[in-house]
């Protein structure tokens, strides 16, 4: 298992240089002279367009343009935004606790609808409340995430007067004033999550409770909870985590719609906002970690499924 | 369509023949047939079939234009307008028939793209393996190292953001990875299979091979993930235009719809309740449309993928 684990980290060496690479190309694909197009095309100054190329180096080749951005980068030095003062790097630190809490209250939601769900449709297969959990889960795929947290809105927020939709409460000042913000994004965000996770979990519990072993414990005359709990859940754990942990790794780069709604300064409304103005670096800064974090957490979900499935092979 | 037939190699010469035709075409029948007996998968067709038309033909269709402004506001279904106005007083029937424009151009222009990217890519890395197998798949992990939705808003806003082109090239990249390491995987599996063997050693091309022997067989697979890509791809689409990528005001997007309905939400919830149930039901139903593909092709190939 150790070896396993280092030789992953060995082969992310070269894609982080990849991603790195292909990140800081980004450049590459703004229209024109970046210059221009960055200090805002045709309403651009030309103060700001001289500064802006001299504060990104513009004039160089690319290559070196990119070393002198990567060997920074390796350093936590991200560079300074183009239009607003402070590092990228500070204010991605600042904002990232925001992100991440949503992501992992999105997680908590889809666990609380997904495993609930997927065990009754699994234990009663074919009958109306499987029917239910069925269309329901297809159901809650197909909404677009930020249309239901605007009906969540709509109703606890505007009709009922229930839940704050705007905002964030850092968890030092108030525990309960950040849960509560963090009710109605993580439930919209959440809610395609669970019903992937009921859908995935209802196919390999039924798949589990087929098999001969679960006869063989039925036929001993253990309980049907008990069989259920200890036996099924355990063998079918591994495909329903993975989805999991590849949701989680999805929500830290999707929630800029979501903040963006709630306006809540996370790292996905920081990079929202940097696309509006063209703000290459906090663009590429933004990216960089996000796409970092993308693949520890993939990494994190391949070494946890080699773990819960001895059968995949250590190479 | 099935693995386990040889497709009538050894006996038959190595001619224009070499793939029974008949037998193609007797299976492709029995898919359809197994297909339209799923009725939840049909209705899903019909309706996609109904939007698209309605899309195409907006400008014929829609009871009132795109601009026009009536002098109710915010309103819930009244008169002519069947499904209501928006906040300043358009019909939101006509604006979500001309707003399927934008949402079926970019899915269908997204999926398309990618299938033309990536089915050369993957046909390529799975039949040759080896170092150009490596190369390419190490460049597909790159593309899977970012977070698909921060890629495609980024990408699209650097292009530009007013441009639908734009947005569907930025999904479109999004995708080739997946379709990539499917196509790959595919043909991996039907590449030991003994009739490609024995094509190869009756002396066949490559080029030959792999368009008479490999993609024909790897192809299904990759006919429901392109059903499924639709779906993801429509509901990516709402999402950057949600934010103002795409079709600028005053053309109708069905994420500009919602956008604008927010605005309005102190005031008025009808309008938000239109644009979400057709994206919803557009979505559902692409993915209605590829679980009946699958099951009409046959869950046993698909055991690989949980």
């Amino acid at each position: 298992m150790a070896t396993f684990i280092l030789r992953r980290l060995l082969a992310l060496i070269p894609l982080l240089l990849l991603i790195s690479f292909v990140v800081y190309a980004l450049v590459l694909i703004v229209p024109g002279d970046p210059s221009y197009t960055l200090a805002g095309g045709t309403k651009a100054d030309p103060a700001t367009i001289i500064r802006i190329r001299h504060q990104l180096h513009l004039d160089e080749s690319f290559l070196s343009q990119y070393w002198r951005w990567f060997t920074h980068a390796i350093q936590g030095d991200l560079g300074h935004p183009l239009f607003n003062r402070g590092t990228v790097a500070e204010n991605i630190w600042q904002r990232f606790p925001i992100t991440l809490s949503l992501a992992l209250g999105a997680m908590v939601v889809s666990f609380l609808i997904g495993i609930p769900a997927g065990i009754l449709s699994a234990i009663r297969p074919g009958t109306w409340l499987d029917r239910l959990v069925t269309l329901g889960s297809s159901t809650g795929i197909a909404m677009p995430d930020f249309w239901v947290a605007m009906i969540l809105v709509s109703f606890f927020a505007v009709s009922n007067n229930i839940l704050p939709s705007l905002g964030w409460v850092p968890i030092s000042e108030s525990l309960w004033g950040w849960f509560e913000h963090l009710i109605l994004p993580c439930v919209a965000l959440g809610l395609a999550g669970g019903a992937t996770l009921a859908r995935q979990l209802r196919g390999s519990l039924i798949d589990v409770l087929d098999q001969d072993y679960i006869r063989s414990a039925r036929a001993m005359g253990l309980r049907e909870r008990e069989i259920i709990g200890k036996l099924a859940l355990k063998n079918a754990a591994a495909a329903p985590l993975t989805i999991a942990g590849i949701q989680f790794a999805y929500l830290l780069g999707g929630t800029f719609i979501i903040e963006n709604i709630f306006s809540m300064p996370g790292l996905g409304s920081y990079l929202l906002s940097a696309t509006g103005s063209k703000d290459l670096p906090v663009i590429q800064g933004g990216v960089l970690v996000v796409a970092l974090i993308f693949v520890l957490v993939n990494l994190a979900v391949d070494i946890g499924y080699a773990y819960l499935n001895p059968k995949v092979q250590l190479q | 369509m099935s693995l386990s037939s040889p497709v009538g190699m050894p006996t038959a010469p190595v001619g224009e023949h070499d793939a029974p035709e008949d037998q193609l075409i007797s299976s492709t029948r029995r898919f359809w047939s197994r297909f339209f007996a799923n009725k939840v998968a049909v209705a899903g067709l019909v309706f996609i079939v109904v939007m698209v038309v309605v899309a195409i033909f907006a400008n014929v269709l829609a009871p009132h234009s795109e601009t026009e402004t009536f002098s109710r506001v915010n309103s819930t279904p009244y008169g002519s307008h069947w499904l209501g106005t928006d906040f300043i007083g358009r019909d939101i029937l006509s604006r979500l028939m001309f707003g399927a424009r934008a949402s079926f151009q970019v899915s269908f222009q997204v999926v398309g793209m990618a299938a033309l990217a990536a089915i050369p890519i993957g046909l390529i890395a799975g039949y040759f393996g080896g170092r150009v197998d490596s190369v390419i798949m190490r460049i597909m992990d790159a593309g899977f190292a970012f977070p698909p939705l921060i890629l495609a808003l980024v990408v699209a806003s650097l292009l530009g953001r007013g441009s639908l082109f734009n947005m569907s090239i930025a999904l479109a990249i999004v995708f080739v990875p997946g379709f990539v390491r499917l196509l790959r995987g595919q043909v991996l599996a039907v590449r030991e299979e003994t009739f490609v063997e024995a094509s190869r050693s009756l002396g066949a091309g490559h080029f030959r091979m792999i368009r008479r022997h490999i993609f024909p067989n790897v192809a299904s697979p990759l006919i429901v993930q392109l059903a499924l890509a639709l779906g993801y791809a429509l509901l990516a689409e709402a999402g950057l235009s949600f934010i103002g990528l795409g079709v600028q005001p005053p053309g109708a997007s069905w994420g500009g719809m919602l956008n604008q309905a927010y605005g309005q939400i102190f005031v008025a919830s009808w309008p938000l309740i239109v644009p979400g149930v057709a994206i919803a039901l557009t979505v559902l139903s692409f993915n209605v449309i590829a679980d009946g593909l699958r099951d009409a092709l046959g869950r046993e190939r698909f055991k690989s993928d949980a």
